[in-house]
């Protein structure tokens, strides 16, 4: 019986491809531009992403993409979700300073000045209730995930995890998502394809 | 005041990101935090330094917000009786 293999999805300031379907940045949009020109076309229905920083819009539209090949269920505490970016939450911890320099803070702008309030964006859009976690690094931490995910699967926390790296900063968009389960998991052709994913 | 509520419609837009929504879509009697519009409470804090920035107008109290806050209506007439600019 042929084993299933992980959902992955890439979004760079050029591109955005899924699982083989590939939407490129022909016009060359700027990245709040292309964010929305990606929501438009997942023809979603959320006026909320369009009060989200850079970083929560990049999470929310890779977890959407994701979706778009893999269907995942809502309310539900079994699906994992750890991302790991390098700049954390600068870009809005930026946008907030500039908010103060001018006299006055902007709340919406301040919610957004930690890295995982994107990870709480896509609970509360997709009801789950599981494991969550966010690490900032300047490298794949390739030791620090693979003990996550094994921790995850073995204390039976969730039975599907989301891997992500999610990194939006002035903006420049690198972003990458693997959907992978304890099945696949187990595979070490899988682990190596998902290593070098991020690697690259 | 016709004036001031459309100004204020499109400056609620704005400020608060709401990038599917026209002036349109305000009637000026619909509760701003009902179903239709669904501000939330980051909402109601943006709208407190809306208040402050464009017209210098401060709300005296968390509990006035409420009030104030209910619809296009009831900001306008806020704004026009404790606007200092």
């Amino acid at each position: 019986m042929m084993e299933s293999q992980p959902t992955y999805c890439r979004i760079t300031d050029d591109l955005c491809s899924s699982n083989g379907q590939k939407i490129h940045n022909t016009q060359k949009l700027p990245a709040q531009q292309w964010f929305r020109f990606l929501f438009d076309h997942l023809k979603l229905e959320y006026p909320k992403f369009h009060k989200m920083d850079g970083l929560s819009k990049l999470g929310f539209l890779g977890v959407e993409f994701l979706k778009t090949v893999e269907p995942l269920p809502t309310e539900t505490d079994e699906i994992a979700v750890v991302f790991v970016n390098k700049h954390s939450s600068l870009d809005a911890d930026l946008a907030h300073q500039e908010q103060i320099e001018k006299g006055t803070a902007s709340p919406a702008i301040f919610v957004y000045t930690l890295p995982n309030i994107v990870l709480g964006e896509i609970a509360i859009r997709n009801k789950w209730y599981g494991e969550q976690q966010f690490f900032i690094k300047n490298e794949w931490p390739h030791e620090l995930i693979h003990e996550y995910i094994v921790t995850i699967f073995e204390l039976n926390k969730a039975n599907r995890i989301i891997i992500g790296y999610v990194d939006y900063f002035q903006e420049k968009t690198d972003g990458k998502w693997v959907i992978l389960t304890k099945d696949q998991f187990k595979n070490e052709k899988t682990r190596e394809e998902i290593n070098t994913f991020f690697d690259k | 005041m016709e004036a001031l509520k459309e100004t204020l419609k499109q400056q609620i837009i704005e400020h608060l990101n709401l990038e599917e929504l026209t002036i349109a879509d305000f009637p000026d009697d619909e509760p701003l935090f009902g179903e239709n519009i669904g501000l939330d409470s980051i909402d109601s804090l943006e709208l407190i330094v809306l208040l402050e920035n464009e017209y210098g107008a401060k709300l005296s109290s968390p509990e006035e917000g409420k009030q104030v806050f209910h619809s296009v209506n009831s900001l306008a007439e806020f704004i026009a009786s404790h606007r200092t600019k």
